[in-house]
């Protein structure tokens, strides 16, 4: 019997392990950050928030340049998704929810960017910088406020 | 020596709850904003035609005229698109969009790959290598497209 269970062990073990070692949430989460974490900001979240935060000065003008502020405004709401992906993720509380108000406000703005709707957007601002000041003040040592 | 003999089977019901918290964790709440064709036209397409249009030779009777960013923010705008590629490639991967769990998987990790290799021909300022991965980006797409867009490949066949 206690053979039995030594080689039950020694049969299973291996698989467990492996399991252990490529969490199931792999395969479906775009498990491979690309940038690290300052990189994702400054090469993509920042020149897509910018889109928004500049909408009174840098209006589109014609349809090219909506279409461009259209792929912004998904790419923050997308980059929320980033945010949330294993290997990016600080926690699985606090982190999540501070990533979901950026996707939200970047959900809100793709559908404002859609309709062309430069007031909505403007008034998207505030829920922006909201979500960037909540998670910075949660997570970046140095930003004021960290800690609170 | 009673404990002794059921130590094997505590470590298995100890590692089954690991791994059962493992897969716990696919609750991640992502949830896609776009659909699959929308992230195509609106971040994954402009980055590529970025990309693309960043470094080229035209020759012609007058010479040789040739392409290539300017400053040092057009080339930043061109790793930038870099990244957004690359990063395109796990938002494919995702629950929501993935298609299957092969194929569509294996052709987003192309396009991850190739997006890291063109990232880092724009930080090298690398214009050949910028107009090479240029090329491999554009097979990454194609290939995919071969088999989850055939209809992309050939515009002229919906018309007809």
């Amino acid at each position: 019997m206690r053979v039995s269970a030594v080689m039950l062990l020694a049969a299973v073990l291996p698989q467990m392990v492996a399991a252990q070692a490529q969490p199931a949430t792999e395969a479906n989460s775009g498990g491979q950050p690309v940038g690290t974490m300052s990189e994702l900001m400054v090469r993509v979240i920042y020149p897509a928030s910018d889109a928004i935060f500049y909408i009174a000065t840098r209006t589109p003008s014609n349809g090219e340049e909506w279409a461009e502020l259209e792929g912004r405004a998904l790419m923050l709401a997308e980059s929320g998704n980033l945010l949330m992906t294993p290997a990016r993720a600080w926690d699985d509380d606090q982190w999540m929810r501070d990533a979901q108000l950026m996707r939200n406000a970047g959900e809100a703005a793709f559908s404002a960017a859609k309709d062309r709707n430069v007031e909505a957007l403007e008034e998207l601002n505030d829920q922006l910088y909201q979500s960037c000041l909540t998670c910075h003040q949660h997570y970046r040592p140095g930003y004021p406020g960290y800690g609170r | 020596m009673r404990t002794r003999r059921h130590f094997p089977l505590a470590v298995l019901i100890l590692l089954s709850g690991c791994a059962s918290d493992a897969s716990e964790g696919s609750s991640v709440p992502f949830t896609a904003v776009a659909d699959t064709q929308q992230l195509m036209a609106s971040i994954l397409d402009p980055a590529a035609e970025i990309y693309w249009d960043a470094v080229g030779w035209i020759i012609d009777a007058s010479g040789t005229t040739e392409i290539r960013p300017g400053s040092l923010e057009e080339w930043e705008a061109v790793r930038n698109a870099a990244f957004m590629i690359a990063e395109s490639g796990n938002l494919l991967m995702m629950d929501g969009r993935a298609v299957d769990e092969e194929a569509w998987m294996g052709m987003s990790q192309s396009m991850i790959d190739v997006g890291r290799r063109a990232i880092a021909a724009a930080e090298a300022r690398d214009e050949q290598g910028v107009f090479d991965m240029g090329a491999e980006i554009y097979f990454a797409c194609t290939n995919c497209h071969a088999v989850y867009a055939v209809q992309t490949l050939n515009p002229a066949d919906q018309i007809n």
